[in-house]
């Protein structure tokens, strides 16, 4: 008996002492209410929502399905999915944030578990917090290339957004009621009194998501460009002003290799091999189209050189067939990448020789790189080696 | 609604069933830290950052106790703006020069953050100053 005494006497204390956060009233209602809840909430949900189609857009465009097909314009179709991915992602940190304080006392509400339904109610919400949390935090860190945990980067960010999305929804059901009762904001005026207003709140919150997104937007929204302080790249900055993922030595690329006896091998039905000299020598095209990194920066540019088609022509594919290209590249998992129909035989599609008026940067994929419209960074592939052509 | 919510629920469930089999079906050793750090991130935000919070939105409250409601949010608007700037750029600065390309991370970001910071600054000043001034002048009525 005594040890049940005991027990309640802990519950009680929990429940009651003064600086318990169980206690009735251990926080203020105002601005730790639904109506606050709702109204940010709903700005987070279509921020994380928009990073997960965006996202994947992304995979799909690095990982497709044999019955894909994927649009080549607008050209800058990938600079905005990408882009506005990493953004909406940034801007999801103080959201997110600020949403986990409004509702911090329901960790505390009381009896801590009510029935079954109620467990997993709450075992949803800490699945979706905990894989939330962590999301935005590896997204973040992904875009400085600061890898700390232990695990792959690109797989457990898909998988993860799967479960959050899916527990978002769950969420969403549950709070429905409360959601559609606070949707609109109550039609009577708050009370004057000393503390916090709910409009002071949201007003905070929405300035604090605003400058977020403001400082870390100009690596892909270039007149953003000179207050981007939380931006990881800065536009015009780089090798013939434009910014590299991966150097020519982090690739381990060999000089002697990129050395005048480079040749491309085009595998094909009439195989090619083209010096440099032979591929100057062909018809050349310009063209402006941005490069766009997965990390989300991205900038427009003028490239040089021949299209992949003419290539392809003259190797004698058919229209209709994709290209694989091969890479110089020794380090890394991007030293090849799939050409498809829609991409190779597209007019913009180029094996650049040329960047904004003068030849190839070595780290810009000297001598001679793959730039195609609406495509992520880490497919146009650079220091091609050769061309095959693919049924 | 309740067509809608049964509809959602199934719906979530089959995502983060995707995602569950995913991750599962490709696992990989270093996956068991996985859940360690999803606890680790709802420790560290409900244990750590949050009670912070609640600490340090206490002691400015208190501190700001003589102004106006509307001056006093604004203080304290401006100092959870500097906070979160200071903690989103604390990375950047961080991990400047590390990595071995120039093209990453190519600024002084602790120049900038004090730029940032300074601009926080001031516009929370003159937001303040100017509540001040509109505020109806009545003591004694704060808590």
């Amino acid at each position: 008996m005594s040890s049940i005494t005991a027990l309640r006497r802990i519950v009680d204390t929990a429940r009651n002492h003064r600086l318990s956060p169980f206690r009735e009233g251990a926080f203020a209602q105002r601005i730790h209410h639904p109506r606050v809840a709702t109204v940010i909430g709903r700005a987070l949900a279509v921020c994380l929502v928009w990073c997960f189609l965006t996202g994947l857009y992304s995979h799909f465009q690095q990982d497709p399905a044999s019955w894909m097909s994927f649009p080549t314009r607008p050209v800058w179709l990938y600079r905005v999915t990408q882009g506005s991915h990493v953004v909406s992602g940034m801007a999801a940190i103080p959201l997110v944030l600020a949403k986990l304080w409004t509702v911090y006392p329901r960790l505390f509400s009381w009896p801590i578990v009510r029935n079954p339904v109620h467990m997993i109610e709450r075992g949803s919400i800490a699945v979706f917090v905990a894989a939330t949390l962590l999301q935005l935090f590896m997204g973040f860190f992904n875009t400085i290339k600061w890898y700390v945990w232990p695990f792959s980067f690109r797989h457990t960010h898909y998988w993860m957004s799967w479960i959050i999305v899916g527990s978002l929804l769950i969420h969403i059901a549950v709070k429905l009621p409360l959601i559609h009762e606070h949707w609109r904001a109550a039609r009577e005026t708050e009370a004057r009194t000393s503390g916090w207003s709910r409009r002071g709140f949201l007003a905070t919150v929405s300035i604090a998501t605003a400058a977020v997104v403001m400082t870390s937007a100009g690596q892909s929204f270039t007149p953003l460009g000179r207050v981007a302080v939380l931006a990881p790249r800065r536009p015009g900055v780089g090798p013939q002003g434009l910014p590299i993922n991966r150097t020519a030595k982090a690739a381990r690329i060999d000089p002697a290799a990129v050395s005048t006896d480079w040749r491309l091998e085009v595998d094909g039905p009439k195989p090619l091999r083209l010096s440099l000299s032979d591929l100057n020598a062909m018809p050349q095209t310009e063209v402006e189209l941005p490069i766009a990194c997965v990390e989300g920066w991205s900038q427009n540019a003028r490239w040089g050189g021949v299209r992949i088609r003419t290539l392809l022509d003259r190797a004698g594919a058919r229209r209709g067939d994709g290209a694989r290209v091969t890479s110089l590249q020794r380090a890394g998992s991007y030293s090849e990448s799939e050409l498809p129909s829609e991409y190779a035989w597209d007019d913009d599609t180029l094996l650049a020789l040329r960047l904004n008026g003068s030849v190839l940067h070595i780290d810009h994929g000297y001598p001679a790189r793959i730039i195609a419209p609406g495509r992520p960074g880490v497919l146009q592939t650079k220091w091609v080696r050769g061309l095959e052509v693919r049924r | 609604m309740r067509w809608l919510r049964v509809v959602l629920v199934l719906g979530g469930v089959g995502l983060a069933a995707v995602g569950v089999g995913g991750l599962l079906t490709h696992w990989t050793a270093s996956l068991w830290f996985l859940p360690l750090w999803l606890a680790g991130a709802v420790f560290l935000h409900d244990g750590v950052l949050v009670p912070m919070t609640f600490g340090v939105g206490g002691a400015l409250w208190r501190v700001t106790s003589g102004l106006a409601p509307s001056a006093r949010q604004c203080v304290v608007a401006g100092v959870w703006l500097t906070a979160l700037m200071t903690v989103l750029a604390i990375p950047l600065i961080l991990r400047r020069g590390v990595v071995a390309n120039a093209t990453v991370l190519p600024s002084n970001y602790l120049i900038d953050l004090l730029w940032t910071l300074g601009v926080i600054a001031v516009v929370t000043a003159i937001a303040t100053l100017v509540r001040i001034r509109r505020a109806p002048r009545k003591r004694g009525t704060d808590s």
